[in-house]
């Protein structure tokens, strides 16, 4: 199992996020200061990878906690050890109402979109930077994926949570979950493959397989 | 590879495919890239906004209003059962509910009147059949008989005339 490339996650206890979350509901804000710290970045990102669009994320990610904390506020959430699939299925359904609005305005999202954001090069083939061309076409193969598969793949990898915690969110079985996310990895894989191939002919393989 | 904090889940992982698991390592590196651009002061941005959200908003000058007094209440109060109370006595006053129900007291005074007549005539009756009526009335029986004992004597061997034509003259 390759455990590289592990995202460094701030995380806290279950006990301790409890208290946390129930400091942060008496308005607390050093606990706000907590929970902002362990999750505006997860939540941003996850904004920023469905949405492509930084101004976007960080409209969310704000929205996202002022309702959080307007929820805690008015007692609307009881702490029950759920308060990570909580916040994320309100990611989840804020991401959601960006993206419909955003296909009413029926703007298609072409290759020369992800040259514009910040850090990423163009995701050209013969780039030298060969680690940065893998991310970008993974984050090109992404858009491929059926809008289910999509959202599974970034609460699991942008959210960081565990199959249990996205089936509490999407209501579907481990099991279902666990299928899905191998089928989303498989089509991801051969999607590359298949850039892979078109970009080297000669190539009989790509090194993506490997682990670097 | 990301965490996960149910150990049943890292059995059922699904990565004995390397190229899956390299997939999914990318992935986290996408993740991680994407949080990474995550604009600088973008916390303290969400702290103020949830300080904004749950704070109350500042109070100004004119927001300030001074305590209400509780004997204004209570005067405003008492003003308005006093001014209930002068409506509903005039109320009763003009309807005069009464006067339909009990009679007036000049119409008790002809009624007891009206009565001590009838009083005197019942009396002055009363002491007119005193003997008198009952012997008025057998002189009246007395005379009636002879008179009907002189009306049978006067018809007494008088043939009546019976018509035998039939011709309705008279």
């Amino acid at each position: 199992m390759t455990l590289s490339m592990q995202p460094s996650r701030p995380s806290a206890e279950p006990e301790e996020l409890s208290t946390i979350v129930a400091l942060a509901a008496d308005g607390d804000e050093s606990a706000w200061e907590q929970l902002v710290g362990l999750y505006a970045r997860r939540v941003f990102a996850m904004a920023r990878s469905r949405l492509h669009d930084e101004d976007l994320a960080e409209e969310i990610t704000q929205s996202v906690f002022v309702t959080i904390s307007t929820k805690l506020n008015q007692s609307a959430y009881t702490e029950q050890g759920r308060f990570e699939p909580w916040l994320f299925r309100i990611t989840m359904n804020r991401v959601r109402d960006y993206c419909r609005k955003r296909s009413r305005h029926a703007k298609p999202m072409a290759p020369e979109y992800f040259a514009s954001v910040e850090g990423q090069p163009k995701p050209d083939i013969h780039t030298k930077d060969d680690h940065q061309h893998q991310l970008n076409t993974l984050r090109l193969a992404m858009e491929q994926l059926s809008e289910t598969d999509r959202e599974m793949i970034t609460l699991r990898h942008h959210g960081q949570l565990s199959f249990k915690q996205i089936a509490e969110i999407t209501g579907d079985p481990i099991g279902t979950l666990l299928a899905r996310h191998h089928r989303a990895l498989k089509k991801l894989r051969m999607i590359i493959e298949e850039q892979a191939n078109c970009s080297h002919p000669t190539s009989p393989d790509s090194n993506l397989g490997e682990t670097s | 590879m990301t965490h996960d904090r149910t150990p049943s889940n890292l059995n059922l992982h699904l990565h004995d495919d390397p190229k899956l698991s390299h997939t999914e390592s990318i992935l986290d590196e996408l993740a991680k890239q994407d949080a990474d651009a995550m604009p600088d002061g973008l916390e303290s941005r969400v702290l103020d906004a949830i300080s904004q959200s749950i704070a109350p908003p500042p109070m100004s000058i004119s927001d300030i209003h001074p305590p209400k007094q509780a004997g204004r209440v209570w005067s405003i109060r008492v003003a308005a059962a006093g001014l209930l109370a002068t409506g509903t006595t005039l109320l009763i006053v003009t309807a005069q509910p009464w006067s339909s129900t009990s009679p007036h007291p000049l119409d008790h005074r002809m009624a007891l009147v009206s009565f001590e007549q009838d009083m005197d005539d019942f009396f002055a009756l009363e002491s007119l059949d005193d003997g008198q009526l009952a012997e008025a009335v057998t002189d009246w029986e007395i005379w009636a008989q002879s008179v009907d004992t002189d009306l049978d004597s006067t018809l007494t061997g008088f043939d009546w005339y019976e018509s035998t034509s039939d011709d309705g003259a008279l």
